[in-house]
């Protein structure tokens, strides 16, 4: 084995100690060694090196050694010294910076802080050795600060969003976190951030995943961006529940679900005022996520002035064309606690994918009606609801609500919601509806005075009104039904005959021919009163319908739009006189001349007569 | 079931004035089946004709009767024979709010017929509708059902003026002798566009008629649930014929007693291009008689539609 002593070039520092005048060969180095046990020379210096340890220092030529940052390791450098490179020698050594080692030839470098090039310089006998240590920084982590959000280990979500901020990664450097490190980093992925070597930017303008690394002082570490396309929708079609199923006036009840977008579908529902209101919509996905998405879906829409609000969920997975809420979704809020007609009633709807942003997903117009309260009648027919809602919202008690349905009627107008036809009385005059069910169903929409009182009376029904009744009005004894009957206004009686009881003394002169014969009576322009879209009905009935209120005792005539606050107000306004339809058709009492009480009311639904 | 079939042919009747015709109804007369129509006309003060034609042979038309009307409503109605020989009409007489039934004997031994009888005056306050005469009549037994308040049916049995006695839910009804019971055939209305003016859509239900005209047994629905307008029947030896009015078209059913209900024998639709109106049936000499009347009036000579009916054993 060749002599140590003679590659690592100390036998010239030895020579040049004095210690050994002839070390050019091996025999000059033999006498040497054997002149030293006889009697060691001056011990000198062979060489100072670095000790692998735990700091792992690295050299990188010649005398430079490189270790990274660590805040408990230490650069071990170790001198060795001749000729027996022992404790007393070492305790010779003369030591240039670095710290005390557990030996005296060693010495400790910490790498707890950067140092460049740092020279730790043994001497002995003459000779010096040095080793240069630098320590570098070194990555600690990399992680990511923003928009984004941590799904599993290294793995962070964010949304497509091209106009969106970017996804911030950062990285942690040691010891000092600093500039002067973060120019150091290496990074692989990712767009540097101005000013800021330690950050990268993923932007969010196409789906994927982004593995952004950076590697400093020997460490690697990365973070995976996951951009994904977050699930876009718009709402598609809303089904109602717990409400008031509207009938199509005679065509059936609106089926669900009420509302659709496509074709845009609205039909009318209806809740009792102060209720929530139950609703299950369904999404339209129009762009697919990139993988399954929570989705918080949420409608608002403002009742008067009441906000109700409805959130639910839905899971979006890759595929799905629609989603809709597991359950139905109840409004936070009742419906105010006033009678309403919300038409439209326009919910505003937004999905928030978790942890997304909250986007826009359409509005449904609705045609909402809020009745005081449960129905005591028969079908929702749409023309019910619409016309009392429109006419008693805002409304919170039973006799306003009546008060209020009656403006309509007063006003002539009447019109069948489902087509717009204007309901008509006597219109055509051989009409035979005598229901509401009757009067929505005709084409014409024409009606007789049942028909007229009870679409009154339902319309107060579907509000859980019950006081509001048919009434019969017809000639009271002895006048015999279907043979007499009273003379609606305006009839002009030629000569007004006394008022008394069966006194017929006016021929009925419908057809005017009768001008020159004393004793007659017909209708004069402007004709009769006027009724519902019809300027001149029937000049003369058997029998009648009005509806009273029982509440109040208002007499209300939908038919001829006029009220009275008792029956024989409402006679002295309607009625002309009596006739008998004999096979000569007679006229008199005449109520000009002073006649009353010419006819009798009879509340349908009791029986009783109204005095 | 449906071990016999029913054969119908349809063809034009042609009518004056067959535009203005309301409704129509067959009735034997002379032992003759004829046509009667109504039509009802507002100037000069209403008034509804009733008229006659005879089915076969010389096709004259006679007046039966002119029966004024306070409005102009066209009223619905039903004819009989008459115990005399003559014809028993009853109508409705429309008051304004509420429809009385009236009888007339037009063709009555007095000169210009009985006076017309109140058959509603025992429930002055209640509006009726739809009379009709039991079909299989016995004698001069002039029983009839109507619809009250437009809702229900009823049956007035005795003399003119007294009460009715109550027998189902229904929008129009017919009651049937057969054999020794009688059948009620009715009309629940359904959801849906009518036909003209007024005519609902409904659905048609039989049932038999036990003590106090109480319905027994199970309710049969001849023709399911297909959609049927107006309804007419009578009765074909042990068994009744219903013929209907469809959605396109008129149908047919056979029925029979079966135990405590009622079976169908048979069935026959026919289809029409236009639109069907009051469907009529008559059972006289062994033979079916049918007619129809289109609801719009294209032409006038192809208005009403009359034909025959060929029950036979199923081969």
């Amino acid at each position: 084995m060749a002599d140590p002593l003679k590659r690592s070039g100390a036998v010239a520092q030895l020579e040049a100690a004095g210690g050994a005048r002839e070390a050019d060969d091996d025999q000059t180095v033999h006498q040497a060694k054997k002149s030293c046990k006889k009697a060691d020379p001056p011990p000198v210096l062979l060489a100072v090196t670095v000790i692998p340890n735990a700091a792992n220092a690295v050299n990188t030529g010649g005398k430079a050694w490189e270790a990274i940052y660590h805040a408990a390791n230490d650069v071990l450098v170790q001198a060795t010294t001749y000729p027996n490179n022992n404790l007393a020698e070492w305790n010779q050594i003369v030591w240039t910076n670095g710290n005390l080692g557990p030996q005296p030839n060693q010495r400790l470098v910490p790498c707890n802080a950067l140092v460049q090039a740092l020279r730790v310089t043994a001497a002995l006998g003459g000779v010096t050795d040095h080793v240069d240590i630098t320590v570098l920084p070194v990555l600690v982590s990399i992680t990511v600060t923003a928009n984004a959000l941590n799904t599993a280990g290294k793995v962070w979500k964010a949304f497509l969003d091209g106009g969106g901020p970017a996804v911030l990664v950062q990285a942690t450097t040691a010891p000092n976190d600093n500039a002067a490190e973060w120019a150091q980093i290496t990074w692989t992925n990712g767009a540097a951030v101005m000013g800021q070597a330690n950050q990268r930017e993923v932007a969010r303008n196409a789906a994927g995943v982004v593995r952004v690394t950076a590697a400093l002082g020997g460490v690697n570490d990365y973070v995976d961006v996951n951009i994904c396309q977050p699930p876009v929708l718009a709402i598609d079609s809303i089904t109602f529940t717990g409400h008031r199923v509207v009938e199509q006036d005679t065509l059936g009840n609106f089926a669900a679900p009420e509302w659709q977008a496509a074709p845009l579908t609205n039909h009318p529902v209806a809740y009792n005022r102060n209720t929530a209101v139950q609703l299950t919509p369904t999404f339209r996905v129009t762009t697919q996520p990139t993988e399954a998405e929570q989705v918080a879906v949420t409608g608002t829409c403002t009742f008067g002035a009441t906000l109700l609000t409805w959130t639910g969920n839905v899971t979006v997975n890759p595929g799905d064309v629609t989603v809709v809420t597991g359950a139905a979704l109840t409004s936070d809020v009742a419906l105010p606690n006033v009678v309403g007609c919300y038409d439209p009633a326009t919910i505003a709807w937004t999905a928030t994918p978790l942890n997304g942003a909250v986007a826009p997903a359409g509005n449904s117009a609705h045609t909402m009606y809020a009745p005081l309260g449960a129905s005591t009648g028969g079908p929702d027919y749409w023309t019910l609801l619409d016309v009392s809602c429109r006419a008693a919202a805002g409304q919170n008690a039973a006799n306003a609500v009546v008060a209020a349905i009656f403006g309509p009627f007063a006003g002539f107008n009447v019109p069948r919601k489902r087509d717009g036809t204007q309901l008509t009385y006597w219109v055509p005059n051989n009409t035979t509806a005598q229901t509401t069910a009757q009067l929505l169903a005709r084409p014409d929409g024409g009606g007789q005075c049942g028909a007229w009182a009870e679409l009154l009376r339902d319309m107060c029904q579907a509000h859980g009104i019950a006081t509001v009744n048919k009434v019969t009005v017809d000639v009271p004894q002895p006048f015999v039904p279907y043979r007499y009957g009273f003379l609606v206004k305006n009839w002009t009686f030629h000569a007004p005959p006394a008022a008394t009881a069966n006194t017929w003394t006016h021929l009925q002169d419908l057809n005017r021919i009768m001008g020159a014969t004393p004793g007659w009576c017909n209708t004069r322009p402007p004709y009769g009163i006027a009724g519902q879209a019809n300027a001149n009905p029937p000049p003369s009935f058997f029998n009648h319908f009005i509806v009273i209120n029982t509440a109040t005792g208002i007499l209300y005539d939908p038919s001829y739009g006029a009220t009275a606050a008792s029956r024989l107000l409402w006679e002295a306004a309607a009625v002309d006189g009596l006739f008998d339809n004999g096979m000569v058709p007679l006229a008199g009492l005449s109520t000009a001349a002073g006649a009353a009480n010419l006819v009798r009311f009879t509340n349908q639904a009791t029986g009783a007569n109204i005095v | 079931m449906d071990d016999r079939t029913l054969e119908l042919s349809l063809s034009p009747f042609a009518l004056e004035s067959a535009a203005e015709i309301e409704s129509v109804r067959l009735l034997a007369l002379a032992d003759r089946p004829h046509l009667v129509t109504s039509a009802t006309a507002a100037t000069g003060g209403a008034s509804t004709r009733y008229s006659s034609t005879p089915l076969h042979g010389e096709r004259s038309s006679s007046v039966l009767a002119d029966i004024p009307q306070l409005l102009a409503v066209p009223p619905r109605w039903d004819i009989a024979s008459g115990d005399r020989g003559g014809s028993a009409i009853v109508y409705e007489v429309a008051g304004g709010a509420m429809n009385a039934l009236f009888l007339a004997r037009p063709s009555s031994d007095e000169p210009g017929g009985e006076p017309a009888a109140w058959l509603t005056a025992h429930h002055p306050r209640e509006s009726f509708g739809h009379p009709r005469f039991f079909k299989g009549r016995r004698g001069g037994d002039l029983a009839l059902s109507a619809i009250v308040e437009n809702t229900r049916a009823v049956a007035f049995l005795g003399p003119p003026g007294g009460a009715y006695t109550p027998l189902i839910e229904a929008a129009e009804a017919l009651v049937v002798r057969c054999g020794s019971g009688l059948v009620l055939i009715y009309k629940r209305t359904r959801p849906g566009p009518v036909r003209g003016s007024d005519i609902f859509r409904g659905v048609l239900r039989c049932v038999r008629l036990g003590d106090g005209l109480r319905p027994r047994g199970s309710v049969l629905a001849p023709f399911g649930d297909t959609t049927v307008f107006e309804l007419d029947a009578d009765v074909h030896g042990d068994e009744v014929v219903i013929f209907a009015t469809l959605e396109a078209g008129v149908a047919l059913a056979l029925l029979r007693a079966e135990g405590e209900g009622l079976a169908v024998v048979a069935r026959r639709s026919v289809r029409h291009a236009a639109e069907l109106i009051r469907p009529a049936i008559l059972a006289a000499g062994g033979e079916l008689h049918v007619a129809v009347v289109e609801a719009a009036v294209v032409q006038e000579a192809e208005r009403v539609w009359t034909g025959s009916v060929t029950v036979e054993a199923r081969s």
